[in-house]
């Protein structure tokens, strides 16, 4: 009477959480059973099929497969006796083996959960600052050379006199700054004194020209906006004043769209640690000033990519696609291929500085080559400048190389582009991807314009194509002629087609002599030929009407 | 099929968002200002005809091309335009200005692209921001004239927000089964069926009249 509830009701409610894991530990245990001895098995069986019967007296409302093997299932459980489940196995180590398992599953096994270490609700912008940022995208770095890059440039640069070469020391301190960069903390004082130029009083009073102003408050909305110290604090004020000063000092420029980041690049590398990023604490009066002087020559660097026309931007370009077919001639082909020009993914990376592609701490050991580079350079600068930057561009084409050859869609290489430059580790690896020197771009970009070659004229397309050129005449002379006799019979085209008799010379023997030795056996072949061949000189093959079609 | 579309538009008018609201359902208050052009990929099922029915749909893959919207940037234009199988002019409701300079892009992507038809170039005029309606500063009246004045056929306008996801879809699958019309009759010019038998209409009138 104890089983007159419907059982299949029963059993779903028990078996699926709290009896889950008994019920696999018993089959377990089953199996093991099973496995011991045929004694037992025997044994087994027979309780089975006890606890089967039972069950079906007590439930013959279950005849579907299901409740039949649900049936099977549960039979040893509840058919057996406490006693002899504990002759089997112990019950204790099925518990804390359970247990085991639950705690594995579920919550964390060494510290319980803590109000205080609960995440905070990320803000929007954070995810942006932290890749943006060089102090915060620098920490968040797993790379060991970006981890105590501080630590090894500060100690590179306390043996040297200053942030400026002297006389005849130019190369020592271009490779100085090349393989460690500035310290992070004094990157500021060093970009200062790179780019000194006449000091600037910032305008931060709005202008009179109205479309200028427009541009610039619609793009400093939205740059880096859902960071504390845009949104909240002065750096929206700065960035304004920034850009309006600049647009101001080059009118012929004015302002353009891609500025925008490197004033804010510059604000951020002012703000020195990553902590400050994260609040909207003011930044000092004198700090803004020589992060404007940077900013300043950073532009004044580019000043090609966003004059108008873009001459600057058209010829690197030109030149880093030149590169790009010389020493990375798969990919160049592949890229083609796809249709991806240089001509649109190279803008997104040149204009901007490579800023929002790669993360902040590699763009900035590349201004610090950049800046670096236009202080020692007599010549101002701006080749040294695009030669970097080009040279950066070739390194991000060339890791994204597996993913680029990869891909057979134009969409898919340019997200691959932009993804392998995203996943940039550190500026080492950067430069040691690129496949030449910085010396061999700026030689690229120092050599003369090829003139412009005339496309060639395309012949009119006929719809009928005339038939091809009748073979030349055959060459006098009797040998000749008993040559051509001969390669028209039927006997000389067989032996031609003939397998090779002698065994293929080895590689290395056949490279050494060159086509020469492999043609040998053929020739060995047909003596008449090759005594013919010996005596005339070889024909060129394309002469020969026959040799065209065998 | 492929069919490379080009949104063009001045700067902050919603480019970026559109596009972000058409291919991956998701609107974001924070953007950055494209630089150069950026490039998304969506497939879609369209047909050529516009009251056509699920069958004759074939897929397309829509490359669609986002440009800068900063003036200087039309100097890079050449390359981005070319080959373009339909454009999307986009303006914002709010400001007036934009709208104006629509002229300018239309001009601007027909001599840079140079397709072989230049009348015919199938145009979507999109005016976006449909969310600020309170902060409205060009009527619709206005814009379906200027549709209507700068082509032999009238343009197709729609009226969107990026926001609120309102006929987003819409507008992109215009373009798209534009797109598509102008392929296949550029492809071929036959028409699809020829009657020579004078349909019986025709005969009846004729047969009354003598």
């Amino acid at each position: 009477m104890e089983a007159a509830p419907p059982p299949p009701k029963r059993r779903s409610v028990g078996g699926d959480a709290t009896n889950t894991a008994p019920e696999t530990a018993a089959s377990r245990k089953r199996k093991s059973t099973d496995a011991a001895d045929p004694m037992m098995r025997a044994a087994t069986a027979r309780r089975r099929s006890l606890g089967g019967k039972r069950k079906s007296r007590g439930s013959p409302t279950t005849t579907d497969a299901t409740g039949a093997a649900s049936r099977k299932r549960t039979s040893v459980g509840d058919g057996m006796t406490s006693r002899k489940r504990r002759s089997l196995t112990s019950d204790e180590g099925v518990a804390s083996r359970v247990k085991r398992r639950r705690s594995l599953e579920g919550a964390p096994l060494f510290s319980p959960p803590d109000k205080e270490a609960t995440p905070k609700k990320a803000s929007p912008g954070a995810a942006e600052l932290s890749f943006f940022s060089p102090a915060a995208s620098a920490k968040r770095s797993r790379a060991w050379s970006v981890r105590c890059s501080a630590r090894r440039a500060a100690d590179a640069w306390s043996e040297h006199d200053g942030w400026l070469p002297s006389k005849g020391e130019e190369e020592t301190f271009m490779t100085l700054v090349e393989s460690r960069g500035c310290p992070p903390a004094k990157r500021l004082e060093a970009w200062a004194a790179w780019a000194s130029g006449p000091s600037t009083e910032l305008l931060l009073e709005l202008s009179s020209d109205a479309a200028l102003e427009t541009q610039i408050s619609k793009d400093v909305k939205r740059t880096l906006r859902g960071t504390p110290y845009f949104r909240d604090g002065d750096g929206a004020t700065y960035l304004a004043a920034f850009l309006r000063t600049r647009a101001a000092e080059d009118t012929s420029v004015g302002y353009v769209q891609g500025m925008n980041y490197v004033a804010a690049f510059c604000l951020l590398v002012a703000r020195g640690d990553a902590d400050a990023d994260a609040n909207p604490a003011p930044t000092a009066r004198d700090d803004a000033a020589r992060a404007y002087d940077a900013f300043r020559a950073l532009t004044g660097l580019c000043r090609g990519y966003y004059v108008d026309g873009f001459p600057a931007l058209h010829r690197d370009v030109r030149v880093f696609s030149d590169l790009l077919s010389e020493h990375l001639p798969e990919i160049a082909a592949h890229l083609e291929k796809v249709r991806a020009e240089a001509m649109t993914y190279a803008p997104r990376f040149l204009m901007a500085l490579f800023l929002h592609m790669l993360p902040g701490h590699v763009v900035a050991r590349l201004l610090d080559c950049v800046l670096a580079a236009s202080a020692v350079d007599p010549a101002g600068g701006s080749d040294a400048t695009s030669a970097v930057l080009v040279h950066a561009l070739l390194a991000v084409v060339a890791a994204a190389k597996d993913e680029l050859v990869a891909t057979d869609d134009f969409c898919a290489a340019q997200a691959a582009l932009v993804r392998a430059a995203r996943n940039t580790p550190s500026f080492e690896k950067l430069r040691r991807r690129a496949p030449c020197s910085v010396e061999a771009c700026r030689a690229a970009l120092t050599r003369p314009v090829p003139p412009p070659q005339a496309p060639p004229s395309r012949s009119p397309q006929r719809l009928f194509p005339l038939p091809p050129p009748p073979p030349a005449a055959p060459p006098t002379g009797i040998l000749q002629n008993l040559r051509s006799w001969f390669e028209n019979d039927e006997y000389a085209t067989d032996t031609m087609r003939r397998p090779r008799l002698s065994p293929r010379p080895r590689r290395s023997a056949r490279r050494s002599a060159g086509v020469e030795l492999s043609t040998f056996a053929q020739r060995a072949a047909s003596p008449v030929r090759f005594a013919l061949e010996a005596l005339s000189p070889a024909p060129v093959r394309g002469d020969n009407p026959l040799s065209r079609w065998v | 099929m492929l069919l490379k579309v080009v949104i063009l538009g001045d700067s902050g008018v919603g480019k970026t968002a559109l596009l972000n609201q058409f291919v991956n359902n998701r609107f974001s208050t924070s953007y950055k200002a494209t630089i150069g052009a950026d490039f998304l990929t969506k497939e879609a099922f369209c047909g050529a005809n516009a009251r056509s029915v699920a069958i004759d749909e074939t897929l397309v893959t829509l490359q669609i091309w986002d440009t800068a919207g900063q003036e200087r940037f039309q100097s890079l234009g050449v390359g981005f335009y070319r080959g373009a199988d339909v454009c999307i002019l986009v303006y914002d409701i709010t400001q007036p200005k934009s709208f104006e300079n629509l002229d300018t892009w239309r001009i601007e992507f027909l001599t840079q692209a140079s397709p072989s038809d230049t009348q015919n170039f199938p145009f979507v005029v999109i005016a976006n921001k449909l969310d600020r309606e309170n902060d409205r500063r060009v009527a619709t009246q206005r814009a379906q004239t200027w549709c209507a004045k700068n082509s032999t056929s009238i343009l197709p306008f729609f009226e969107t927000s990026a926001k609120a996801a309102t006929e987003v879809e819409a507008a992109f699958r215009k373009a798209a089964q534009l797109a598509l019309s102008q392929g296949t009759m550029q492809a071929d010019f036959i028409p699809e069926t020829i009657s020579f038998r004078g349909s019986p209409a025709n005969g009846d009138s004729k047969s009354s009249c003598c």
